[in-house]
């Protein structure tokens, strides 16, 4: 029998660990696309962080006396319809972007990886019951499903954060599943049955871990579909509500100025632009140095 | 038996004026009549416009005519005016075809192209035959004896008698329609030979005739008053309908057999069709790139473009609609009237109306229509006073304000953008009203039927009838009440006024109760009133909008 | 490849239960009155009540689920509570203008990205390479809606080259369809075109880097035969699963780009439908897209396993 260690040994990484670290770090930094991903979300977590302390005006406080002006030295986004700052409220947009983006994809990556470590690992009926339940949720266009869902729930960004984490958790599961499958027939996990190993440590300890690599790139694909889709969500009116500086928000409200103010459209479209590549690049990069023939699933 | 124009007039006077409205006339005229009964809104939209059940014909073809009787039209159209197709950019969708039961605003500006009524609304606000050639009214006034005009063809082709227009009206009486309560009052309906029609009403009602003005008593051929529902309307107007695609499109086309057709009134354009684009942004783009010659529901942020530009041209009708804040008064913390002042203190009228109307608007601390005798001169919306309204806040208990949801309904982006610059300057004073924009379905069940809010915005149309105003809506027995202000004192005046027909008298008393109304703080926080936004190509011509403030009539319009 | 196929329309079955649990419940945990929607503010307590009997919406939820099933499953799916019309009229109506609108949208993307594809292929890591690849990579990294807002602010607005929104049936006025049709098929394309390109580069570098290719050129052939008689012809097959599946992307996005483009289509219906809380129609749409979504991604899947020869020839998933 194997003797019990205590947690915090079980987590400090052994020398084969950090070097494997190491080494993937080094791969990631040779690959430019990874590189530059990883910039640009860099940058963004910052200026999500520090927010607050760039935005040089209030992202509420209207006033119609300077409405709809053009970049300026003061304003250099310009205004809105009601005189609020764009730059301020782009700025603090990051925010919600990073936190319905990380906040969605770390709940369906918590939720799916379960489901479908346990679907591989454990096969048979469960396996097909729960992917039949994956396959019945991904049936549906991801946007219509969470609009449907928006509805029901009410429109608020944390409904929009458990929406999106209904919506991509089937694609989570999926990848995890095929992972699990894979490291099923592994030589570690052989072991750790001949241990006599109970069910749950296995999935658990062994095969999880190993897993998340393919998890990675989906989660952080998955990051960009879901900043796409609450920008969708709020251009519809069905997410964010006023005066929350989401991107996609602006971009709703904007598209009514189009001709006369274009810059309240244009500032928001380029902050998405700019992040979902940047989360597009980190993503394809990673896949790239893990393993190009990893299996990911397009949303 | 007296010859009376209409019985609607307090003093008997058939002053009619030039076409141009004239208020004062109209509301003299409608001050006995308790008034059409605005059923409140129906139906979504994406758009500006309001809906309403007050919809009546449009402005009469003859205008300056002093006769009782209504002209018959010669059938021929105007020479070069003739033809055309308007390609017309709608608003709110048309929904369903129904005269008697549809109450939707933009289902009545086709409806009103359509189907005709016995009588019809001017654009002095008087009442004036139509279909029906003579109007009399008994001594007692409780009977109505009408002549019809001869000659009136039905789309379908078949001439329009007695038997048509009682089968219409036996149909609203014995059904579940709208106008199906105002029978009530009705005892028996008479058509004693093909050209007369009687109504026997049990005792004097005014608004019965008002009624018989809209479409909810529009005349329509026997055989279609015997069906359930109308799908494909058939009446007597100008215009036929043709088709029409749901939530898409809607088409009508000229009817030669017009009986009321002239060269200078038309009906001169060979086809309307009607598409629906819910948003203003791009309708106004499709009128400026020529695919559209008319719009309804310009946005007032696009007012400045259209005024400049110079192939179209703005045209308005003001007022059209009253916007209001809703305090939920049966509930914390707006059940508490130091909490209400210290709202409306905080609020700076003048901008928020700004924000959302871009100076199409007026603020108002009164419901009753601007220029008429109700208006209380004396009572004006609270200027904003921080101090003040901190000190309300005290007094109730509050001094660092509180949070309540402030439910605002999506479609109507003027209260959106005005609600945005409402809740920015209540949190000046710690008062946060957090936004939750709704469907118009979630308004309706939520605020108004179990009333499940705090703060709410919403809207009526242009009331020219003091009983709407100041009944309807803040009277605990209105019909739609929902903020759950009762106040005995206002309540006694209102209901008071109701049953008087002198002017003055009933001036006094709205006077009054303007005063408690804004001394008590009532749940209606009244905002702006805005107006009836239309772009219209410079080569579109002929009147736009009705007497109403809501349909479309589009008998005298043509493009050159 | 028979049972393969068999396997997978074994388990369309089950997912497709699942797919109506789902449609049933999301749609009736909706808030909002529909009756309340159906006969105004002014409705009294009792029609209101006599509205919602007729409907059926007082019975339990799974004696509405049972005969919502029972219904589908005699071809009809129940009335429009807002529009008083059969739902499966409505949606029949307005489905082949999404499909035109996803095909379009497709073919769109394909032309765009194959030639792009080959050229970067064949001019791998340089200049022109880079730039397609940034090129796809913008296109899908803004929203659709986005580019369909820029799209008709530059071509409609400015240059009046195209009109602002709306559709035209192409029985009626085919140039006005085709009009109508640029702007939202292009829109919707540019965001297809990364992936189809992206996998017709990684094709064509697969099969150009083969033996027979390297024999072929060895033999003398000119480049440019090489690349298109034989490299292309293999390169392709996969290229077309990819391109299967982005007709379903390019379907499931009709709902965000029917709003911008005023087209009404299946996804303009299902949005009205869920304002007006208009049940029936709701899940008749959302059933209807599902189906359609998971029909194509499904024929994706079987092409793939069709060109797959592991699968072709025997094995499993």
């Amino acid at each position: 029998m194997a003797a019990e260690a205590s947690v915090v040994e079980r987590l400090r990484p052994t020398t084969a660990q950090r070097e494997r670290i190491a080494r993937f770090a080094v791969r990631v930094r040779a690959n430019t696309k990874a590189e530059i991903g990883l910039a640009i979300v860099l940058a963004l977590v910052l200026v999500a962080i520090f927010a607050p302390v760039i935005a040089p005006y209030s992202i509420s406080k209207t006033d119609i006396s300077h409405r709809s002006e053009a970049p300026s030295v003061a304003h250099p986004f310009g205004t809105d319809s009601l005189g609020r700052d764009i730059f301020s409220r782009v700025v603090m947009g990051s925010r919600i972007s990073l936190y319905v983006g990380f906040g969605s994809i770390l709940a369906a990556l918590a939720i799916g990886t379960v489901i479908g470590v346990i679907a591989g690992y454990l096969g048979g009926l469960t396996d097909e019951l729960l992917m039949r339940m994956m396959d019945a949720a991904m049936a549906f266009p991801p946007v219509l499903l969470a609009l449907t869902l928006m509805v029901v729930l009410g429109p608020d960004l944390s409904n929009v954060i458990l929406a999106l984490a209904f919506v991509y958790t089937p694609y989570i599961a999926r990848v995890a599943r095929s992972a699990a499958l894979t490291e099923r027939n592994e030589s570690y996990v052989e072991a750790a049955v001949a241990r006599g190993e109970s069910n749950r440590r296995i999935i658990f300890s062994e095969v999880l871990p190993n897993c998340s690599a393919p998890l990675l790139v989906q989660g952080s694909l998955n990051i960009s579909f879901a900043i796409l889709a609450e920008a969708s969500l709020s251009f519809l009116g069905l997410g964010a509500q006023p005066p929350t500086p989401s991107w996609g928000l602006m971009i709703n409200v904007g598209s009514g100025f189009m001709d006369t103010a274009p810059w309240i459209l244009i500032f928001p479209g380029l902050a998405i632009g700019i992040t979902v590549i940047g989360f597009n690049m980190l993503g394809d990069g990673l896949r790239d140095v893990l393993d190009p023939k990893v299996d990911t699933v397009a949303a | 038996m007296k010859r009376v124009r209409t019985p609607d007039s307090a003093d008997g006077s058939t002053d009619h004026t030039d076409s141009r409205v004239d208020r004062r006339a109209f509301l003299g005229a409608a001050a006995a009549s308790v008034p059409f009964a605005i059923a409140g809104c129906t139906g979504g939209s994406q758009s500006e416009n309001t809906t309403t059940t007050s919809g009546s014909s449009g402005d009469g073809g003859s205008g300056g005519d002093t006769t009782t009787e209504s002209s018959g039209g010669d059938g021929s159209g105007g020479s070069s005016k003739m033809g055309g197709t308007l390609q017309w950019g709608g608003a709110v969708p048309v929904q369903s075809l129904d005269p008697h039961l549809e109450s939707a605003a933009a289902t009545q500006r086709v409806l009103k192209n359509i189907v005709e009524e016995l009588v019809q609304l001017q654009p002095d606000y008087s009442l004036k035959p139509h279909l029906a050639k003579t109007l009399e009214t008994s001594e007692d006034k409780k009977t109505l004896r009408m002549t019809l005009q001869e000659g009136v063809t039905f789309h379908d082709g078949s001439e329009m008698t007695s038997v048509d227009v009682k089968a219409s009206y036996e149909r609203v009486a014995n059904g579940d329609f709208l106008a199906t309560g105002f029978f009530d009052f009705v005892k028996e309906l008479r058509a004693p030979d093909d050209y007369s029609f009687e109504i026997q009403l049990t005792e004097p009602f005014a608004p019965f005739v008002a009624r018989m003005a809209t479409s909810e008593l529009a005349v329509v051929p026997e055989s279609q008053a015997k069906q359930d529902k109308i799908k494909e309307p058939i009446g007597t107007g100008p215009y036929q309908f043709d088709s029409r695609e749901i939530d898409t499109s809607f088409t009508m086309t000229r009817f030669e057999n017009y009986w009321n057709a002239s060269e200078e009134n038309g009906p001169f354009l060979d086809t309307v069709v009607k598409t629906e684009i819910k948003d203003p942004t791009t309708r106004l783009q499709s009128l400026t790139t020529g695919e559209f010659q008319f719009i309804n529901g310009v946005a007032p942020k696009d007012v400045k473009k259209l005024k400049s530009s110079s192939n179209e041209r703005l045209e308005t009708q003001f007022p059209k609609a009253l916007v209001y804040m809703g305090l939920n008064c049966a509930k914390k913390p707006f059940d508490n009237r130091d909490v209400r002042l210290a709202l409306d203190y905080a609020l700076d009228k003048e901008q928020i109306m700004e924000a959302a109307l871009y100076g199409t608007g007026k603020t108002t601390a009164t419901p009753a229509a601007p220029g008429s005798p109700w208006v209380n001169p004396d009572v004006k919306p609270r200027p904003r006073d921080l101090d003040k309204a901190r000190a309300h806040l005290e007094k109730a208990g509050m001094p660092d304000g509180f949070s309540v949801s402030f439910k605002i309904p999506e479609s109507y982006p003027t209260q959106v953008q005005g609600a945005k610059v409402i809740s920015d300057q209540a949190s000046d004073v710690g008062i946060d009203l957090q936004i939750q924009k709704i469907t118009w379905s979630t308004w309706l069940s939520d605020v108004y039927s179990n009333r499940n809010f705090e703060a709410t915005t919403s809207s009526y149309l242009a009331l020219w009838y003091p009983d709407v105003s100041f009944f309807k809506f803040l009277d605990p027995n209105g019909a739609f009440f929902f903020t759950g202000w009762d106040n005995s004192e206002y309540n006694q005046l209102v209901e008071k006024a109701r049953h008087l027909y002198d002017q003055q008298e009933r001036a006094k008393l709205y006077h009054k109760a303007t005063e408690i109304m804004h001394e008590d703080r009532a749940g209606h926080l009244l905002l702006w009133w805005q107006a009836d936004l239309y772009g219209a190509a410079n080569n579109y011509k002929g009147h736009m909008g009705t007497a109403d403030g809501s349909t479309l009539w589009f008998a005298d319009n043509y493009i050159q | 490849m028979y049972a393969y196929v068999a396997r997978r329309a074994g388990f369309m079955a089950v997912t497709l239960f699942f797919v109506t649990v789902i449609a049933f419940a999301v749609t009736n945990v909706l808030p909002g009155n529909v009756a309340l929607l159906i006969l105004g503010p002014n409705a009294s307590e009792a029609s209101l009540h006599a509205l919602q009997q007729q409907l059926g919406l007082n019975q339990p939820l799974y004696v509405q689920y049972v005969d919502w099933i029972g219904q589908l499953l005699h071809g009809s799916m129940g009335t429009s509570l807002r529009f008083d019309e059969p739902v499966v009229g409505l949606i029949a109506a307005k489905l082949p203008r999404s499909l035109l609108l996803a095909v379009s949208a497709t073919l769109v993307a394909v032309l765009l990205s194959i030639p792009l594809g080959v050229y970067s292929a064949v001019r791998q890591n340089e200049a022109p390479d880079v730039a397609a690849s940034l090129f796809a990579f913008v296109g899908i990294s803004v929203p659709i809606f986005l580019w369909g807002l820029i799209g008709i602010l530059v071509f409609a607005v400015w240059l009046h080259w195209f009109p602002t929104g709306g559709y035209v049936p192409p029985s009626k006025d085919p140039m006005g369809a085709l009009e109508h049709l640029v702007l939202p098929a292009s829109a919707m394309g540019f965001a297809l075109t990364a992936y189809i390109m992206r996998m017709t580069r990684s094709s064509m570098l697969e099969v150009l880097g083969e033996e027979y290719i390297k024999l072929a050129r060895a033999k003398g052939m000119s480049q440019r035969v090489v690349v298109l008689r034989h490299a292309f012809r293999n390169a392709i097959i996969p290229v077309i699963t990819v391109i299967a599946f982005q007709f379903s992307y390019a379907f499931g996005g009709v709902v965000v780009l029917e709003q911008v483009f005023h087209w009404p289509g299946i996804g303009q219906l299902t949005l009205i439908a869920i304002q007006s809380r208009d049940i029936p129609l709701i899940q008749g749409c959302i059933i209807v897209v599902a189906l359609i979504y998971m029909l194509s991604n499904l024929t994706a899947d079987l092409l793939y396993a069709f060109f797959d020869p592991r699968i072709r020839y025997g094995g499993g998933d």
